[in-house]
């Protein structure tokens, strides 16, 4: 509310004119709010409360061309693109802190000249071939490039390396590669700290320990560099080509899955806002590219949360392999296998909603609809790289046939749809599959932080109680961007000490915390990606924390809105238990919906 | 009593001193009148292996370029002057010191002769005179009586003294000392780190390695006094592991000087603890930088990171640290003993106290001197015995320095005057390039230098060193055409305004130096710039003047004048090759010729407008 205020103020005071503008400033900066600065950009006057200069000049409307910074994280300043003057000097925006009083100019000859020069150098040193890339018209070197230059004067050495495709789930090709950092900075933040600077000079390059191949690395695939990366250096896996072929195959019935996250980010990859759902619109859209059937992941979500709180409430009963951290987030799966092999045992068992909804589809659905297993060809359009990684988990399989065929993110998905020819705003939308066609808010929430464990929690404590409180069917503490959220839930008989963990850099933080003693819980959400799945490694691009809090928004309301808001409720789900797995935790259920988790060497190394 | 001294810092060593010194010490074995001892170097490494002799109460003889079968005829040399005969002159004998009884031999004092006369040793008045290995004999020539005086100092005065000496940094950017110690105190609350920077990386540079070697106790002491005035518990001498004989000898320095009570806890019985660390680097040049240094010795791969924050404010470990150079503080002990105003008898206003510098190149007698600020390069060439006219340049501070030729030689070397003639005074390296050699050459070494130490973090130095390299190697065969000259001037000042640290900001410094005072080299290279004036320049159109009669544009070979028939016409920059041609060929005058210097005041007289 303050802050709108002061915003209104500003607004009148630029309106304002003359001595009378300058005295309103004065007082203003004075009164309520001693951080704004006032800066003075090509003789215009500005107030700004923002830390850099690059920031302010962005929110003033400046559009300063930079490649290696991102809101996220502290400033690289390795691009040396947003130069800008600052008091007669040259600087680097980005990490020129705003000061009162600054002089800054944007546009002399000097500033773009040495813009000019140093993104010809970038381009001295890539392939320039951005019609075979991954990444054309996506691209944030090629979108600067346009606006400045294409071309560059200089011509001698390239560097050369061999494509890393080793890895499941992402593929690294240094030539693109313009050594900003951002990567670095984003698996550091992760917790990981694979990737970094190595060699000197021009060999410089971004690569894991002694240049190992990524899968031979500890990498959890959460993917953050492939969202963060500016060029095509760093990518998802393609996995297009083959969907491609199934979709082409007449003898297969190939399945869409849409993850619950993709509703709301979907629609940023064809120039929507932050947060709009498509739902209906996404699968007019699959099917018109040739999907037999599109089914919702979060049905599975469903799935999920009927098993994974019976198996709480179980372990609570018993007490024993508590905490108990949820086990929906692959590369989170992956950072214990390979960090803390010692939590295994606290892990659920239970698949994630993809892997799970999968299973289901490949037995009871495809009993229902009289299909072989292996006729069936399961795509699941993901936010998420690591789900990738999962799906060729051999723990997954389920009479010795993967239970997801193949994973898209949202960027492969939506390259997908563009390459259709499709116009998803032009069409109408369309429902699941009738089979499997009710998901409930709960599950639908599961794309953000929080959301696993407030849809657990409904279910949990129905599960203790036999019924719900009315009034508690959200639990807000559980919701939000923090990033370690703790809180206490009285659910009826039970008292259940509960945490929420988003970015497995803050979980390794939040796990020291448990080893000291300073935290006693009994139930853990984690979600590697920062947001949880809205702002997953497979998300459109760009993605940040803002935009993140955008798209979880957009869940949070349609959870508001869903007719049916718990899991247990949710008629597909009562219907499957009835007809095919008869009861949470049954053999059945345990054999087709849970999994094993084994420890994970961090590096391989092989003597060539 | 016959005492030896055997030169024993890296520069001896290489010559052969150990097999002299080894000789030297298997006849002391036998005989208890003569003792050997091992001492560093006194600067005139193109003597080495030096020997010195002590008989007696008599003067310190020198022998210069002693080799193992020179040991007996020196001994015998000895005996004689024992037993008071005057021995006959030895042909290696390079000079005595005034420090005892006459020996009558015919032989020049040091201090007459021309490598030594003009040389004002300070720093380095106990390099190769006193044993390196042991604080005792350091103590007895001196050691460590300034850091008694300072203990009994508030360290407030001692920063008060430092700011009165005008001392600046000997690292290379000459940083006010003081001053740099008053930004540490600001923060008051916080612990202090002082680090001493001793990863000596240019090519050329060896100045601070042979400090090291020679009198180690010198550069702990300043490190002691330093800490005592900053409030600082851990001190820390980075260094590279490219030095072995200087680490040893540091590691052995530090613990003598903990046995003796000047390090460890209370200090001379003082409320002041100070403990030093030794960090080595894997030698890195960019270690030298502050920002990469800290990142090193806390662990991580020796990259810069954007400044601000200033280590002043955030260096190691987040906490403020102070990072000075050896010289810097191989200095403050002598400040402290002999007062700010002792201090300031040498060298200019604004450069105060003497330099050490180390000679190298095409030069005969090469090694590290050390003189006051102010002296100018005619007077370092009579030191080092290099003609005036048989060289073409020195090229002063190492790869991120410039070149000096003869023109500028009477500048004297201060900091100022220096960067009035495109040089930095640097660390201190002198490279000597003589006549027959080729400048460009020079710069491609350089150059190459540059490339390889880039930590390859930032776009101007990672690609565009490499970029000016690949320009400067085909200019230097002979391929080069105008654009690449002009290529190379305007993406040396890119670099020089956009780099990240500074090594990324100095490392054109050869080439543009080169460019503005030694354009004669490109014109040998480049056919098209024989006879042109010495400078980049362009050409621009005044559109007051300019008729519009297009022959400008009929004559352009690029067709990079636009305009039409009785339109003002202009001229595309960056398709120009700035031939000159348009502007012979214009009757209106209109066409004007920038050299690029006068153009930036032009840049700087619009942005006034």
């Amino acid at each position: 509310m303050k802050r709108t205020k002061t915003k209104n103020k500003a607004r009148n005071s630029k309106a304002g004119k003359g001595t009378k503008r300058k005295n309103q400033l004065k007082t203003e900066s004075v009164e309520s709010m001693p951080k704004k600065c006032r800066i003075s950009v090509n003789g215009k006057k500005y107030l700004t409360d923002k830390k850099y200069l690059l920031q302010g000049l962005e929110e003033i409307g400046f559009d300063i061309p930079h490649l290696c910074f991102h809101e996220d994280f502290e400033p690289l300043a390795t691009c040396r693109l947003c130069i800008v003057e600052s008091d007669g000097k040259l600087v680097t925006s980005c990490n020129t802190a705003v000061k009162e009083g600054m002089n800054v100019k944007t546009d002399t000859e000097e500033i773009l000249e040495a813009r000019r020069f140093n993104l010809e150098l970038i381009l001295s040193d890539h392939p320039l071939d951005c019609d075979y890339c991954y990444k054309n018209l996506h691209c944030e070197l090629q979108r600067i490039a346009e606006k400045i230059t294409k071309t560059t004067r200089y011509k001698g050495r390239h560097r050369s390396y061999e494509k890393d495709e080793s890895s499941a789930a992402i593929m690294r090709d240094m030539n693109q590669c313009i050594l900003c950092g951002r990567c670095i900075a984003a698996c550091e933040a992760q917790g990981v700290c694979l990737l970094n600077y190595a060699e000197r000079g021009f060999n410089t390059i971004i690569a894991p320990p002694m240049n190992l191949k990524i899968s031979n690395t500890l990498c959890i695939s959460c993917g953050q560099c492939t969202l963060h990366c500016p060029t095509a250096a760093i990518i998802e896996k393609d996995e297009r080509t083959e969907v491609y072929n199934a979709l082409n195959d007449e003898k297969k019935f190939v399945i869409a899955q849409i993850a619950p996250s993709v509703r709301s980010s979907l629609g940023e990859e064809f120039g929507l806002k932050p947060g709009t759902v498509l739902i209906g619109k996404v699968a007019a859209a699959l099917k018109q590219i040739g999907f037999d059937s599109v089914i919702d992941t979060s049905t599975g979500a469903d799935f999920t949360i009927m098993e994974e709180a019976n198996e709480l409430v179980e372990r609570l009963k018993k007490r024993e392999n508590l905490p108990m951290f949820t086990s929906c987030c692959p590369a989170w799966i992956n950072y214990v296998e390979t960090f803390h092999p010692e939590l295994i045992k606290n892990l659920s068992t239970t698949k994630s909603p993809h892997q799970i909804l999968a299973s289901v589809i490949k037995t009871y659905y495809a009993k229902m609809k009289n299909l072989e297993p292996c006729d069936i060809v399961i795509v699941s359009i993901m936010p998420c790289t690591a789900k990738k990684e999962e799906a060729t988990r051999i723990t997954h399989r389920i009479n010795n046939i993967p239970t997801v065929d193949y994973v898209l993110t949202v960027r492969e998905a939506a390259k997908m749809l563009r390459e259709g020819g499709i116009d998803i705003m032009k069409l109408k939308d369309e429902k699941f599959d009738a089979l499997i066609d009710v998901a409930s808010g709960a599950g639908q929430i599961f794309g953000a932080t929080g959301g696993v464990m407030e849809a657990a929690l409904r279910t949990a404590e129905y599960f203790i109680n036999g019924k719900n409180k009315k009034e508690r069917i959200e639990f807000k503490n559980v919701r939000g961007m923090q990033s370690i959220k703790t809180a206490q839930y009285d659910l009826g008989k039970q008292k259940v000490r509960i945490a929420v963990v988003n970015g497995s850099g803050n979980a390794e933080k939040f796990l020291n915390m448990i080893k000291n003693k300073e935290l006693e819980v009994d139930f853990i959400e984690v979600m590697a990606c920062p947001g949880g799945c809205v702002g997953g490694g497979g998300q459109p691009i760009p993605s940040s924390m803002k935009i993140v809090t955008e798209r979880a928004k957009a869940l949070y309301e349609i959870d508001k809105k869903a007719g049916v808001r718990t899991s247990h409720e949710n008629p597909v789900i009562k219907k499957v238990y009835k007809e095919f797995l008869k009861k949470p935790g049954s053999e059945l259920a345990e054999q087709l919906l849970h999994t094993k988790y084994m420890e994970r060497e961090k590096y391989i190394l092989k003597e060539k | 009593m016959i005492l030896i001294r055997v030169g024993l810092g890296s520069c001896g060593i290489s010559a052969g001193a150990l097999e002299v010194y080894e000789e030297l010490e298997n006849i002391a074995e036998r005989n208890p009148n003569i003792t050997v001892k091992k001492c560093g170097c006194i600067g005139a490494c193109y003597l080495e292996p030096i020997v010195e002799l002590k008989v007696d109460d008599y003067e310190t003889i020198i022998f210069e370029k002693v080799e193992k079968k020179d040991v007996a005829s020196i001994l015998n040399f000895a005996k004689l002057l024992q037993q008071q005969e005057k021995p006959q002159k030895l042909k290696k004998l390079f000079a005595k010191r005034r420090d005892g009884r006459d020996t009558d031999i015919n032989a020049p004092f040091i201090d007459e002769i021309d490598y030594y006369k003009n040389q004002v040793k300070r720093v380095s008045e106990r390099c190769g005179i006193v044993d390196p290995e042991d604080i005792e004999d350091s103590i007895e020539k001196g050691s460590y009586l300034a850091l008694r005086k300072a203990l009994s100092m508030k360290p407030e005065q001692i920063i008060e003294e430092v700011k009165k000496s005008g001392l600046r940094g000997r690292g290379g950017a000459g940083f006010s000392t003081g001053a740099k110690w008053e930004f540490l105190l600001k923060e008051k609350n916080k612990t202090h780190y002082l680090i001493c920077n001793f990863d000596e990386g240019d090519p050329g540079a060896f100045m601070n390695r042979a400090l090291v070697e020679s009198d180690p106790q010198l550069v702990i002491e300043g490190i002691i006094i330093t800490a005592y005035a900053l409030g600082v518990k851990n001190a820390f001498i980075y260094t590279r592991a490219e030095y072995p004989l200087a680490i040893k000898r540091l590691r052995i320095a530090i613990q003598q000087a903990r046995q003796k009570g000047f390090l460890g806890k209370n200090i001379l019985g003082k409320n002041f603890s100070l403990e030093i660390e030794l960090r080595i680097g894997a030698g890195a040049f960019v270690c030298g930088e502050e920002t990469a240094l800290i990142k090193s010795i806390e662990g991580f791969s020796g990259r810069p990171v954007p400044r601000p924050p200033y280590p002043a404010e955030k260096g190691l470990w987040k906490m403020p640290t102070n990072i000075n150079n050896v010289e810097t503080l191989a200095n403050i002990p002598l400040i402290i003993k002999n007062g700010a105003e002792w201090f300031r008898k040498f060298g200019t206003e604004n450069s105060a106290g003497t330099k050490m510098f180390s000679l190298s190149g095409d030069i005969p007698r090469s090694g590290y001197i050390e003189v006051p600020f102010g002296m100018n390069i005619k007077q370092v060439s009579e030191i080092a015995g290099f003609g005036i006219d048989d060289f073409k340049a020195v090229q002063l501070g190492g790869p991120s320095g410039g070149f000096i030729g003869k023109d500028n030689f009477e500048t004297p070397l201060n900091y100022d005057s220096v960067k009035k003639i495109d040089a930095i005074i640097g660390s201190g390296s002198m490279i000597v390039i003589s006549k027959e050699k080729n400048l460009i050459d020079c710069i491609r070494y350089g150059l190459r230098f540059s490339v390889s130490e880039s930590c390859g973090k930032c776009v101007p130095c990672r690609e565009g060193t490499l970029r000016l390299y690949e320009l400067a190697t085909k200019i230097s065969k002979g391929e080069g055409n105008p654009d690449d000259l002009y290529n190379i001037y305007v993406l040396s000042t890119t670099i020089k305004k956009t780099a990240l640290c500074g090594l990324g900001q100095t490392a054109p410094n050869l080439v543009l130096s080169s460019i503005k005072h030694f354009f004669s080299e490109y014109e040998d290279k480049i056919d098209f710039w024989k006879g042109k004036k010495p400078n980049i320049l362009f050409y621009k159109i005044d559109p007051q003047k300019c008729n519009g009669c297009h022959l400008c544009a009929e004559s352009c070979p690029k067709s990079a004048i636009s305009g039409r028939k009785l339109e003002i016409h202009s001229i595309n920059d960056d398709l120009c090759v700035r031939c000159g041609l348009c502007f012979r060929q214009c009757p209106f005058k209109a066409i004007e010729e920038f050299i690029a210097e006068s153009a930036e005041e032009i840049v700087r007289n619009d942005k006034k407008k």
